[in-house]
């Protein structure tokens, strides 16, 4: 499902020119780094802890089959109800009988990536209901009618000013910018609509197999009243989110908020077992999990790609990659942006081809390797991915240049092409007519300067990089 | 036992410093009539008029019955669904006892039963809880060692401070939805009586 129309290259080129966007993104982004980096650098502990989470998911991804039956046996011991859903369509389906058989008609909601992915708050307000984000951030998105941008932060790209008008056209009061006010405001809207719903929906972090449980991780607190509050809880599993037991949801809770914020631990974290017990005065009573596949089976059955079911949707390759703190989660298109995004989409929207040319977007830098706290390598499945789609429509007119480039580079004749170049570059003149000249070049120099010529070139670089090889041998 | 309780005051400093490095707020307590005093000083100096709390035998030593005049207290016992989420949904402060603290983290794990509802720690704006320093496990997986996969709460919830988001330009904001004050009253035979 990826969502506004056109391709990576027209959706991008917007946010790259959107110099507002452009420093709200950065600044975030570097700064969740960099809370990671904090956290994680100065700690010997962390390659253990990533090593115990990696091993963790690597045996979820195996024995997953296995795990889920165990999961959806102990869940229902417990007197929660699993359901399994192929798709978007049957996922959204299996929640609105629910809704019905209820008569719920007003839902509260907490972040879940899974619901955007399969559409559900569309499929619910189609139907008549009125859903609710209570996720600060997901409901500044819901009123603003668009799609999270980040996974952990979804309202990234919005200032505090953009906050205070969305709020004020939603309740017409008139509210200040600061942010605590705001936040007050937020409390006092989404209190009445917690104390009002029928129903509550989340996602889950992790299900367990081992005692039938679904964990959440949240920090603002509206996860627990949307599991506390309404009669009727729905939680929506992304398929592969399951682990064994709790001492290995333990050695997740070690790394997932970590790697998402710099925490050591969230604010809140749940484990729910079933519904409210019968003596108990809160809870609801009665509790279904949606299990999702929606593509995802198809993934676990390719080898090339199987790891990538590993990722538990902590944003940390977000945070390092260059290209997404440049365009912004918008220009991926789908439901998940970033380097996960673009390794995830077509794999789970193999029908849509446009999703294929979000592999390009990337450096192939490999930071969002480095960051993975669960060991995906991301930049590796970005280059099968760009393979796949070059064996199956072969860019002819690319290859042939490579080729042609391939060997005019080699043949020592090359050597004036870098002199040509820089005498072109060093005069401003120069330039503008190379631009002209060369129209490819233009295009890419709109949100890019090119940079001043070096004062040696390459070639000469690698020359005294191999005497100096020579000499030390 | 001695050395237990060393080690016990032991894991209550690196509790304390770990929660008050996430916003939470720490009163140590040697005995029973210094925590009593704690809670009634919180409840006075933040004007709290409405006190809902757990079931009063989850609270010992404390006692919700000896607070300041004129402040109301509410348990969960007898109380319908709807009177009860009424109830702390207008309350000024939520007391509850932990059933376990971690010290690496400086998280209150508390179990949802009868006794215990979630409400209580979740919609008042102040939480207030009593920890006892015996109950302080070191790490997050020794914790849940303690319980066994058949017999899980219908929610175990692991509290780490104050309700916090960054969702508007990532500045930290306290109190969205949860409780936007978490006092840990901390009660360890060992500590120096502070405020």
């Amino acid at each position: 499902m990826l969502s506004p129309e056109g391709n990576f290259a027209e959706r991008s080129s917007g946010a790259v020119t959107d110099d507002k966007l452009r420093k709200a993104v950065r600044k975030t982004v570097d700064r969740l780094r960099d809370l990671r980096r904090a956290d994680e650098l100065p700690d010997p502990k962390t390659l253990e802890r990533r090593a115990k989470a990696q091993a963790v998911r690597e045996h979820s991804v195996a024995e997953l089959p296995q795990l889920l039956a165990q999961f959806t046996e102990n869940c229902e011991r417990r007197g929660g109800h699993v359901h399994r859903a192929t798709d978007a369509h049957e996922a959204c389906s299996i929640a609105l009988s629910i809704l019905r058989s209820h008569g719920a008609q007003r839902v509260v909601k907490s972040k879940s990536m899974v619901t955007e992915e399969i559409g559900l708050n569309e499929a619910l307000e189609h139907a008549g209901l009125e859903v609710t984000e209570t996720d600060l951030g997901e409901w500044i998105i819901q009123l603003a009618g668009e799609k999270p941008s980040h996974i952990i932060l979804p309202a990234i790209h919005k200032t505090r000013h953009d906050v205070q008008a969305l709020f004020e056209a939603e309740s017409g009061m008139t509210l200040s910018s600061d942010t605590a006010r705001l936040c007050a405001h937020a409390r006092v809207r989404l209190r009445e609509k917690f104390l009002q719903a029928d129903a509550g929906v989340s996602g889950v972090n992790f299900a367990v197999a081992a005692t039938g449980s679904i964990a959440l991780f949240t920090n603002e607190g509206n996860g627990r009243l949307v599991t506390t509050l309404p009669r009727v809880h729905i939680a929506f599993l992304g398929m592969e989110r399951i682990v064994l037991d709790l001492d290995s949801l333990a050695a997740m809770a070690e790394v997932l908020p970590r790697s998402a914020t710099g925490q050591k631990l969230t604010s809140y974290f749940s484990i729910i077992t079933g519904p409210r017990r019968a003596d108990e005065v809160d809870g609801p009573d009665h509790l279904h999990v949606i299990v999702v596949d929606n593509g995802r089976s198809a993934v676990w059955k390719d080898p090339e790609f199987r790891d990538v079911l590993r990722c538990i949707r902590c944003a940390a390759c977000l945070n390092v990659c260059p290209v997404y703190a440049q365009v912004g989660g918008h220009s991926y298109g789908g439901t998940y942006p970033g380097p996960i995004g673009a390794v995830l989409t077509p794999l789970l929207r193999p029908e849509e081809r446009s999703a294929n040319e979000l592999a390009e977007a990337s450096t192939l830098c490999a930071a969002c390797t480095e960051a993975c706290p669960v060991g995906i390598p991301l930049h590796e499945m970005l280059v099968r991915l760009r393979a796949r789609e070059q064996k199956e429509h072969p860019r002819r007119l690319e290859r042939l240049a490579l080729r042609v480039a391939f060997r005019l580079l080699r043949s020592p004749r090359a050597a004036v092409i870098p002199r040509v170049l820089r005498l072109a570059a060093s005069g401003t003149g120069t330039a503008l007519l190379l631009k002209k000249l060369v129209p490819p070049l233009e295009r890419w120099q709109r949100a890019r300067s090119l940079p001043p010529a070096p004062a040696r070139t390459f070639r000469a670089l690698w020359q005294e990089l191999e005497m100096e090889e020579h000499h030390a041998h | 036992m001695r050395t237990d309780s060393l080690r016990n005051s032991q894991l209550a400093e690196q509790f304390s410093a770990a929660l008050r490095a996430v916003g939470g707020e720490v009163r140590m307590a040697r005995d029973a009539i210094a925590a009593q005093e704690h809670l009634n000083a919180v409840l006075a100096e933040s004007g709290v008029q409405h006190l809902v709390h757990h079931a009063v035998d989850t609270l010992a030593p404390l006692s919700p019955h000896e607070l300041g005049a004129g402040i109301s207290a509410h348990g969960p016992r007898g109380l319908s669904r709807i009177d009860h989420r009424d109830l702390c949904a207008s309350a000024d402060a939520g007391l509850t006892g932990a059933l376990v603290g971690i010290a690496a983290t400086g998280t209150l794990v508390l179990a949802a039963g009868r006794d215990t509802p979630r409400s209580t720690s979740l919609l008042p704006p102040l939480h207030i809880a009593l920890l006892h320093s015996q109950r302080i496990v070191p790490d997050l997986a020794s914790s849940l060692r303690l319980f066994s996969a058949n017999a899980l709460p219908s929610q175990l919830v692991h509290i780490t401070g104050p309700s916090r988001t960054g969702d508007i330009e990532h500045d930290l904001t306290t109190g969205v939805h949860g409780p936007a004050r978490l006092l840990v009253i901390l009660l360890d035979p060992n500590s120096e009586s502070s405020a």
